[in-house]
Order: C-alpha cells, then structure tokens, then sequence
C-alpha cells in the first residue's frame, strides 16, 4: 500500500509542488508547506476510496492543508536534511511563470484556490464540491480573480 | 485540462504546468512522512498537554504536602485543589480526545476550514471558563500554605481582616486571571482564529 502511494506520489508531485508555491512566499516555506502536504497525504490516504481521480483527491488534500497551514519558524532544520529541493534557473521561462506565481499569490487565499482549479480544468460544479461553495459564488470569485489577475500581469509584466 | 478561450492566463498557467511536470523536489522516504502533521489544532492540544503536565506535578506536590500536614483546613482544601486539578486533566484529555481532533485533509474545504476554526473557538473558550473556577482555589491554597507554614492556620477562622482580604482577592485576581488567560490564548492563537474565520467567512457569502 505504502508503495503504491509513493508511486501515485512520485507522479503527482508536480500538483503538490505548485500549490506549495502558489501559497508559500519563499523557498523555505514552499519546502516546509511541500512537506506538510505530504504528511497530511499519508494521513489520509486510508480514506481514498477510489471514488475520485487521484489527482482529484490529491488536490483537495493539498489545498486543504494549504489552506490551514501557519508559517512557522523553528520547524525547518527537519525538512532541509530530507527534502531534495533544486531551484530552476536555466529555464527560459522562468521569469513569466515566477511573475505568474507571483501575481496569484497577491490574490485572496480563496480566490486563488478557486482559480487554480479552474485554470487546470475543473468545472464549477467541481469546484462546488471540492471547496463547499455555491456554483454562484464560485462563479463569482474565479470572475473576479481572473479579471483582477489579468490587470495585474499586464501593467507590470517584468515585476 | 482545460481548453477553452486562449488568453494570457490561461496560456502562462499551460506553461506553468509544464514546467511543473519537472519539479525540482525529490520525495523524503516514507519513514519520514509517517511523523505526525502538524496544524492549528495540533499547537492547541500540545499546549494543553503541557498543562496537563503542570497540573500532574502539582497534583504531586498537593498531595505530597496534603499527607505530610497535620492541619484538617490544609488537607481539606487542597483535596478540593487537588479533585479540581485531577478533573482539569480530565477535561484536557476530552478536549484533545474527541474536540480538537483534525479534521481530515480530503473532506470538502469550507467544511473543514469551520470545523477548525469551531473546535479551536470552542477549546479556547472551555480553557478560559475552567480558569474562572481554578483561581479562587489556587487563591486559597496560598493563603492556607502560607499561614500554615507559619503556623498561624487559626486565623483563617477567626481573622475578619485576613477572611476580607481574602475574599477580596477573589473578587480582584480571579478576574484579573481571567482576562490574563483570555489575552494569553488571543496573543497565542487569535490571528490562526481570526485568519481561518476570515476564510471560513470569505466562503459562506
């Protein structure tokens, strides 16, 4: 069991590694959210029932830990001896998409979940379930986060 | 994946996609993520563990001091300092027990965004009503260890200046307690309560 979850991890862990960035500033607490996100995966993973995609199901973890994770201060010295963590930079593209991460994270904790969904091809009664909201104010909020995000990236494409 | 109208998110998200698909994180072992979460609740329940632990080496002590004492006053009330403090750990093990459980990660996120923020509400509000009942026993266990140390016990009984200051110290300290232990828990946990209250609210409107 436990290695099937390592497997479907190791597969997935592009998902987790974007949420961790999309909702922790720095490096060190990108590693530190990363990490939590796996703990609460491991913890959770007698209840996945095969009722829903992994990644479906892996989102949700994610983003609910995301969502209830604090920024601690002490708790790293753990990590940084277990966790391999590169940071890119011969990627050509580097700078658009740390822009765009940048940028998602000025949005409200909320929207940005929601939106996130949404850019990676959820449909809003998906996103309903996933978050607990109404259709509507889904609706709402990813409009409004989007309009909001497209401002933002054009007047200051280069920040 | 998404598909629909191309636009400038849409397309830098496709690429930040791809770019993820190789990320730069290897996986620790699976020993390592068998360690436990940590999360509001879990900072809630080990504070309240080490108040359990306080509470244990009093008990020890009240206890200690309870059998060593010759004076009936000084047994008597601290049996009642040392029943309050056992059921205190009592209560602390309810708490930690059945109302600050985490509620599970996979479960739909506004419900367990207010499941954390009720339980936690809920647990800092039992600590500081509990401490309403604690103060004046701890008040009286002083005055009865000091007097007894002194061996001037007698006077609780017949000293109308010592009954009114200590039936004073009630009515300043346990208050005053109150509200110490009340900003303690906003200083240590109000902005995690606030903040998921705050999203918990973002999501219901």
């Amino acid at each position: 069991m436990a290695d099937r979850l390592l497997q479907l991890l190791n597969e997935h862990r592009a998902l987790i590694y974007k949420v961790a960035r999309l909702y922790a500033n720095d490096a060190e607490d990108q590693k530190d959210l990363f990490q939590d996100i796996l703990v609460a995966v491991w913890q959770s993973w007698s209840r996945f029932e095969n009722r829903s995609q992994f990644s479906t199901w892996l989102y949700r973890v994610a983003l609910n830990t995301a969502l209830s994770w604090n920024r601690r201060e002490k708790k790293r010295q753990a990590i940084e001896n277990q966790l391999e963590w590169h940071e890119v930079t011969d990627d050509p593209r580097q700078e658009q998409i740390d822009l765009l991460y940048h940028q998602m994270r000025r949005l409200d904790p909320i929207s940005r979940m929601l939106l996130s969904l949404r850019l990676d091809g959820y449909e809003l009664p998906e996103i309903a379930e996933i978050s607990g909201m109404t259709i509507n104010h889904v609706s709402v909020k990813i409009h409004r986060a989007k309009q909001q995000l497209t401002t933002w990236i054009q007047s200051n494409p280069t920040q | 994946m998404d598909t629909k109208q191309p636009d400038p998110i849409n397309e830098l998200w496709v690429m930040m996609n791809s770019a993820a698909n190789q990320p730069p994180v290897q996986l620790p072992d699976a020993e390592y993520m068998i360690r436990k979460a940590v999360d509001p609740l879990h900072k809630l329940r080990k504070n309240i563990r080490i108040n359990s632990g306080y509470g244990v080496f009093f008990i020890l002590i009240g206890i200690y001091v309870m059998v060593s004492s010759p004076f009936f006053w000084v047994r008597f009330l601290l049996g009642i300092m040392v029943a309050g403090m056992v059921a205190n750990i009592v209560y602390n093990e309810y708490l930690i027990r059945k109302v600050l459980l985490t509620p599970p990660a996979d479960q739909n996120i506004r419900l367990r965004l207010s499941m954390i923020h009720y339980r936690m509400k809920q647990a800092l509000r039992t600590i500081e009503y509990v401490a309403i009942f604690f103060y004046p026993l701890s008040i009286t266990a002083g005055f009865v260890l000091a007097l007894a140390d002194s061996g001037k016990l007698s006077l609780i009984e017949t000293d109308k200046t010592l009954q009114a200051i200590l039936i004073g110290s009630y009515f300043v300290f346990t208050p005053l307690c109150f509200f110490l232990t009340r900003w303690l828990n906003k200083v240590a946990f109000g902005k995690e309560v606030a903040r998921i209250g705050q999203l918990v609210k973002e999501m219901e409107d």
